[in-house]
């Protein structure tokens, strides 16, 4: 088996797993964050680069947002006029099922509950049966890491080198 | 999109790397010895050759460290080997740490683990030696070398023998092959060909096995072979000589097995010191014993080294540091975990600057001069190094100063080196003048791992060898081997016609097959061929039922081979004639000899190797003529032809044995299935009884039972499912839910409050800024726009003011309406629980119920089957009444006992069945409780929340209405709490109740038992008194019987003697011949002799009727108890009728005494003649009127005036204890029926004449005492059996009977 099916397996792998925690953490709604994963590899030389990419807002539901960084109630009367983030609490509840004022007063009630507690609120975690509603990605990495060794060790043999997870300060090195 | 994850994997293919290097090095060596030496290519060639050298060493060490990531994780981690790679591991890690990572906790931490494990390593090594390295896998081994000697059939049996052998000869010829392509790659490196290269392979046959005291190192020739290539890769100038070669191969190869790390390993390590150093090959052997030694003594094992060496062998050279020198300094940097090559590069930096200390900066200088450090005893060559370190120490502590002297970048190593110089000399002195890779070699090589791959090594070289002299014949086997696998592929595509048969029997064909394509080549082939057209043959002949010429042909073939039986065996397996094996014992029988025959063939081969190896001993022991003995039977027993000729015996031998054996298994399976069967047939016979006997109805009962549990459970499971919605329900309808939603709308009007205002605000601004503009001057216009929005403000204020109290209003009901559903909800899950709960208990209930009722079933059928037995033995006489009926009454009381010990044991089940039932009924109140306090809390909570939000944005005070708020919800608890006490002490009252209502049951069930044991008492009674009945019935008919039996011979003997007494005296009378006076004494005698007669008959008589009265007496008296009352009247009257009959004298035999039908007159009874009844009858009237009618055949009676009275007396006894009076007695006229008295004794009155009446008194009273009674039926039982046994025994015995014939003829005989 070549580098590059090695290494797709392993996507492919991780995709089925960062797909599943999400739906364990609550985070389905339209199933928009989950389809948006998608791998691509890339080759140079010897080294072959799989990345594995979402929906930008992926960002923040793997790590979450403070109270403080939460974009609403602060300096009242300034700011512009249209908020990104109410426009996109009002879609979130026009998806649930709200119409019209009731999905903007329910989203102006989230941005309350959010700039309070910060994302994901307290309440929200009544939707994950893990316990967590952050951290999909490092959940799945960390509980993956011997798995990836384990198929790069039986698919491609030994001379390979992993380096997992470059958003994360740490280079997590693995020898296969 | 942004990236979430990245996975960067770098395809390193390190052994492809090292194999282009490789052959990048080989083809720069070939230029470089092409080139003139001194040339300008030479020298580039020369660079370059170096420079790749070093790029294959550094992906060598890749490979290495790559390696040993991956032995770790295949040894034991607390083995030896495991401990070198964790060990190794750890000082790779710790390389890489700056002096502040080394000396933080954690570096800290890490470095003493290292030296822990260096430590264990260590002691391992010295009391053990390198045998521990395989503890993890010795066993492993030591069944392998069982393998070869057993040729493989401790562990994997027959196919794992063909399969080791095969091996064997597979490598044999691979080990063969990759030699000679070692040998080429060595020729086509040094250039030498032809005598020449015969040396180098001299040289490497030579070294396939290097002694070291008792030790052997022994390696295939092939690796001899590639460590030459390697050496002379190495250091090319040892290509030169195939001696220098050889001596720093041999060296390599022990410093590898001291070490334990690979060859390529201990290669470099020697080419390095040797090339850095300028050492001629014969110091290949001291730099061996140091580096062992230096790995031993300190942290630095030889690859790292080697890695040092690399870096500063060159300059250590040039500044007269030895090699021991070198070691000492690389293993004293080691211990403080400065290894490697960035040692080395330290060393280098670190030498350098001590041989140049006298053109240092002047700033080193100063320092030197400061601490006093002679510069000129460090750039002294001709001084040892300890010497000049010694000088340099004083620099140590002083980090400035060594900063000054070294620079930053080596203040770590020479840090080390001035502080700890006297470790450096101990260090010196172990590492030099030692034979330390000889003593570990010697070690490792003693133990099991490695004498097993000597072993196995030795087998190769020698097959190595065997195929070197055979290489002529080499290819011709393999062609045979190829032939024959395509013959037994042939066979085996047939034989997958058969899949199953195939699969059953596929050892032996594996076997078989193999062990043909070994046995005998040509001729198996030409057998095979002919078998294989016989079997085609035979196979169409099936079909048209036409075999002869088929079998002829495989007959031929059969006698043609020397293994003709095998073959055979064999192609009726080919032709997958299944039907015959199953019905042929000799196919079969033929099967397990071919098991034999595989068997017996790895056997020989087994034996071979025995032979080989003994005759090796034998070699090494100087026997040479026992040798080759040995290696003569070998080379038989290995020759494949001779083995089909020598061994042929025995092949046949071993399937004969293997043909009978099965034949004897086959009969003994065959027997012991028969009598199997018939077991099983026996017992399921014998099952079957058993169950139509008692299953029938139970297993109907049980069924039905069966069938309504499982629905029941079915139910309950309904229930359980429902139960568990609605709680997932109580809980999705929390207090958040409808807060969420209230704050929602709240929010939303805040919103438009907000809006409103703010807008109103807008306009307000506007008015604002137009007066402003207008300096200041509100025109009317503005103020009555202000006066408006203010208006309009106040407007809204009041508007969103009543929404939010509508809002707070609606929040409340709905709080209230959902507190309601939470309610109903956990209702209705409480009464399914409570249903449930009822259901299950009700359940358990009948189940006591069923069991009770199953028990009291078994109970009552062991009663019965007693009572039946009681009545069997008290029938046929073993049991007398009393013990009859106190046996009866002992098992009654028992099955009484036990009836209400069942019915105690159920009231305590039920009592508790129904605590259960209330416990969970308090149980579930509790949970209800619970979830209503909850609910109360959360929507207090909730409100209390909404209204201080409120009041905070509306700036009211809300004490009151959470006071208020609280107040309500306490009373909702004190109402929760109220219900559920409730519960509590109806479950209490539930509990009593059931005990009393159990109680009552018990009490119940008791005077059920009672009234049946009174019942059954009854029936009892019945029952004995109808056996009484027959009993007495039976006695009466065998009583009458025996009587008219006496009564009839005794008439028929006074017949016979009177008869007789004729006959004698009608003789005498003729005799007497009209002689008056002789004929009246004739007469007279006659008479005389004929009363005597008939007196004698009546005396019998007499006795016979007093027996009989007795014995009717008794029976009646029987007939009549328990009565006692008429018991005793029986006994009087029988008394009475004895009396009159033992007084009766009788005046001739006919004993009438009144004039009855053609009787005298004056006779006292007699026999009515005349009409039946039915004709009027027979009529009569006395003087004083008294009238009769009578019918004929009737008998008459006449009873004196005192016997009468005492008659009338009894009657009246009779009568006045609850008989019958004797009616007709007085008065009675008619009698119908013959008469109505119960009894009617033969009575006569005495005396022959009416004046001759004797008076029979009986002295009766009116009632008796119990006492008498007892007493009076005691003494008449008592004679009565005495004399009812003696008259039947009388009356029946022949005995007896032919007793008083005799007598009778005797008594005419003496007349």
């Amino acid at each position: 088996m070549s580098i590059v099916e090695t290494l797709e397996s392993v996507l492919k792998l991780i995709q089925d797993e960062l797909r599943a925690e999400l739906a364990a953490q609550g985070h389905r709604l339209t199933g928009a964050l989950e389809n948006s994963l998608q791998y691509k590899i890339e080759v140079k030389s010897t080294v072959a680069i799989g990345r594995i990419y979402s929906e930008d807002y992926g960002i923040f539901v793997e790590l979450g947002v403070s109270p403080e960084r939460i974009p609403f109630g602060k300096g009242k009367g300034g700011g512009k006029k249209t908020s990104y983030y109410i426009q996109g609490l009002i879609a979130f509840w026009e998806k649930r099922g709200l119409s019209g004022r009731e999905a903007i007063s329910a989203a102006f009630a989230t941005a309350h509950v959010h700039a309070r507690e910060g994302m994901p609120s307290r309440a929200s975690y009544r939707f994950s049966s893990t316990g967590q509603r952050t951290g999909f990605v490092k959940a799945v990495t960390e509980r993956n890491l011997d798995r990836i060794g384990d198929i790069i060790a039986e698919k491609y043999g030994a001379t390979i080198e992993l380096e997992i997870a470059k958003q994360f300060d740490s280079r997590i090195r693995i020898r296969a | 999109m942004r990236i979430v994850f990245e996975l960067v994997v770098e395809s390193k293919n390190l052994a492809a790397e090292i194999e282009k290097q490789k052959r990048q090095v080989d083809e720069l060596t070939k230029a470089f010895k092409q080139t003139k030496e001194g040339t300008a290519e030479y020298k580039v060639l020369a660079a370059q050759l170096g420079e790749a050298r070093v790029k294959l060493i550094d992906l060598r060490k890749q490979q290495i460290d790559l390696n040993r990531e991956f032995k770790s994780l295949a040894v034991p981690i607390d083995s030896l080997q495991g401990l070198r790679v964790e060990y190794a591991k750890l000082t790779a890690q710790i390389q890489l740490f700056t002096k502040a990572q080394r000396e933080s906790a954690e570096g800290k931490l890490l470095i003493k683990q290292a030296a822990d494990i260096k430590k264990e390593i260590n002691g391992i090594e010295e009391s053990l030696g390198r045998f521990t390295g395989s503890v993890g896998n010795y066993q492993k081994g030591i069944i392998s070398i069982f393998d070869i000697v057993t040729a493989g059939l401790v562990t994997g049996g027959i196919e794992r023998a063909i399969s080791l052998i095969a091996d064997g000869i597979a490598n044999g010829v691979k080990a063969f092959a990759a030699y000679e392509k070692a040998l080429d790659r060595l020729s086509a490196i040094t250039g030498v060909t032809g005598a020449d290269l015969d040396k180098f392979k001299e040289k490497i046959e030579g070294l396939t096995t290097i002694r070291i005291g008792d030790a052997e190192i022994v390696n295939t020739a092939e690796e001899i072979a590639n460590a030459f290539t390697l050496v002379g890769s190495a250091q090319p100038d040892l290509l030169k000589s195939a001696d220098a070669l050889a001596l720093v191969t041999e060296k390599a190869l022990i410093l590898s097995q001291a070490s334990g790390d690979d060859l390529n390993s201990s290669v470099a390590a020697l080419t390095t010191t040797l090339g850095q150093f300028q050492l001629p090959a014969s110091d290949a052997e001291r730099i061996m014993n140091e580096l062992a030694a230096g790995a031993k003594a300190g942290a630095s094992e030889i690859p790292d080294t080697t890695a040092a060496l690399q870096k500063f062998g060159t300059t250590a050279a040039t500044v007269n540091v030895s090699t021991t020198e070198s070691i000492a300094l690389i293993e004293t940097l080691a211990e403080q975990q400065l290894k490697g090559a960035d040692a080395g590069t330290a060393l280098r930096n670190v030498l350098a600057k001590i041989a140049s200390a006298d053109v240092l900066p002047k700033a080193a200088k100063e320092e030197f001069k400061r601490l006093g450090v002679d510069i000129g005893v460090l750039t002294d060559k001709t001084l040892p190094l300890e010497t000049r370190l010694q000088e340099l120490s004083k620099l140590a502590g002083d980090t400035s100063a060594i900063v000054k002297v070294f620079g930053l970048e080596n203040l770590n190593a020479a840090n080390i080196l001035t502080g700890s110089v006297t470790r450096y000399g101990e260090f010196v002195k172990a590492i030099g003048g030692t034979n330390e890779a000889y003593t570990q070699a010697e070690i490792n090589s003693k133990n099991l791992t490695t004498s097993y791959e000597n072993l196995k090594t030795k087998g190769l070289n020698l097959v190595v060898s065997g195929f070197e002299e055979l290489s002529p014949l080499l290819a011709g086997v393999l062609n045979l081997f190829s032939e024959g696998i395509g013959i037994v592929g042939g066979f085996f595509a047939f034989l997958a016609q058969t899949p199953k048969f195939i699969k059953e029997n596929k050892v032996e064909l594996a076997g078989l097959a193999l062990g043909l394509a070994l046995l005998n080549g040509n001729l198996i082939l030409a057998s095979a061929n002919s078998l294989r057209l016989a079997a085609a043959e035979r196979i169409r002949n099936l079909v048209t039922i036409a075999t002869t010429g088929a079998q002829a042909a495989l007959n031929a073939v059969m006698t043609a081979n020397p293994i003709g039986l095998v073959i055979t065996a064999v192609s009726l397996l080919a032709i997958g004639f299944k039907k015959l094996y199953d019905s042929s014992e000799t196919v079969r029988a033929s099967i397990s000899g071919l098991g034999n025959v595989a068997t017996e063939i790895f056997t020989i081969v087994k034996e071979a190797v025995t032979a080989f190896t003994k005759g090796f001993d034998q070699l090494l022991e100087g026997d040479f003529s026992g040798a080759i003995d040995s290696f003569g039977e070998a080379i038989v027993k290995t020759n494949p032809i001779s083995i089909a000729f020598t061994q042929g015996k025995r092949l046949r031998d071993a399937f004969n044995k293997g043909f009978d054996d099965k034949v004897a298994a086959d009969r003994a399976q065959k027997e012991k299935e028969e009598r199997d069967k018939e077991e099983v047939k026996a017992v399921e016979e014998k099952a079957k009884k058993i169950d139509d006997l008692e299953g029938g109805s139970n297993k109907r009962r049980d069924k039905a039972a069966e069938a309504a549990a499982e629905k029941r459970l079915r139910e309950i499971d309904a229930q359980v499912n429902r139960i568990n919605e609605l709680r997932k329900a109580v809980r999705d309808l929390d207090a958040q839910g409808i807060t969420n939603k209230f704050d929602k709308q709240e929010i939303e009007l805040q919103n438009e409050r907000l809006a409103a205002l703010e807008a109103a605000d807008e306009k307000r601004v506007e008015v604002e800024r137009r007066i402003a503009e207008a300096g200041g001057k509100a025109t009317e216009r503005d103020a009555e726009e202000l006066a408006l929005i203010d208006e309009q403000t106040a407007s809204l204020k009041a508007l969103y003011d009543k929404r939010y109290k509508e809002l707070a209003q609606q929040r409340e009901r709905a709080a209230l309406a959902q507190l309601e559903e939470l309610r109903a909800l956990s209702l209705e899950t409480q009464r399914i629980s409570e249903e449930n709960a009822l259901a299950a208990i009700e359940a358990t209930q009948r189940l006591s119920v069923e069991n009770l009722k199953d028990q009291r079933a078994a109970l009552e059928k062991t009663r019965k089957e007693r009572l039946q037995a009681l009545d069997e033995q008290f029938a046929s006489g073993e049991l007398s009444e009393r013990t009859y009926r106190k046996l009866t009454l002992k098992i009654n009381e028992e099955y009484s006992a036990a009836v209400l010990k069942l019915e105690l044991d159920s009231k305590d089940k039920r009592i508790e069945a129904v605590r259960q039932l209330t416990d969970a009924k308090v149980q579930g109140a509790r949970v209800q409780l619970q979830a209503e306090l909850f609910a109360i809390e959360s929507a207090l909570r909730a409100d209390i929340e909404a209204l201080r939000e409120r009041a905070a944005l509306e700036g009211f005070d809300a004490s009151d209405r959470i006071a208020e708020l609280q107040k309500r919800a306490a009373e909702r608890r004190a109402k929760a709490e109220g219900d559920f006490s409730k519960v509590e002490a109806e479950a209490i009252k539930a509990n009593k109740d059931a005990a009393v209502q159990a109680e009552k049951d018990v009490d119940e069930a008791k005077d059920e038992g009672h009234k049946n044991t009174l019942i059954r008492l009854e029936e009892e009674k019945a029952k004995r008194q109808e056996l009484k009945d027959a009993a007495v019935q039976a006695l009466n008919d065998i009583a009458s019987a025996a009587f008219d039996i006496q009564r009839n011979r005794l008439d028929q003997e006074q017949a016979a003697q009177v008869q007789a007494l004729d006959k004698e005296f009608d003789e005498r009378r003729k005799k007497a011949k009209g002689n008056a006076k002789q004929l009246e004494k004739i007469d007279a005698e006659y008479e005389k002799r004929k009363a005597e007669i008939e007196k004698e008959t009546a005396r019998q008589r007499k006795n016979i009727a007093i027996k009989e009265a007795i014995i009717q007496g008794a029976i009646a008296f029987v007939k009549a108890l328990p009565n006692y009352v008429l018991a005793a009247v029986v006994a009087i009257a029988t008394a009475a009728q004895v009396a009159v009959i033992s007084s009766q004298q009788f005046a001739k035999g006919g004993a009438l005494m009144f004039a009855g039908r053609g009787g005298a007159k004056g006779q006292k009874s007699g026999v009515f003649g005349g009409r039946p009844h039915s004709a009027g009858g027979t009529k009569g009237r006395f003087d004083d009127g008294t009238e009769i009618e009578v019918e004929e055949n009737e008998i008459f009676v006449i009873l004196n005036k005192r016997a009468s009275k005492a008659l009338r007396a009894l009657s009246e006894i009779n009568y006045s204890f609850g008989g019958v009076s004797f009616s007709g007695l007085p008065g009675a006229t008619s009698f119908g029926s013959g008469g109505s008295i119960d009894f009617t004794p033969q009575i006569a009155l005495p005396g022959a004449s009416q004046n001759n009446q004797t008076a029979i008194l009986v002295e009766a009273q009116a009632t008796f005492s119990d006492e008498q009674i007892t007493e009076i039926a005691g003494r008449i039982a008592g004679q009565t059996s005495e004399a009812t046994k003696n008259a039947i025994g009388e009356g029946l015995d022949d005995r007896d009977r032919r007793l008083e014939r005799n007598s009778s003829l005797a008594t005419n005989r003496e007349g």
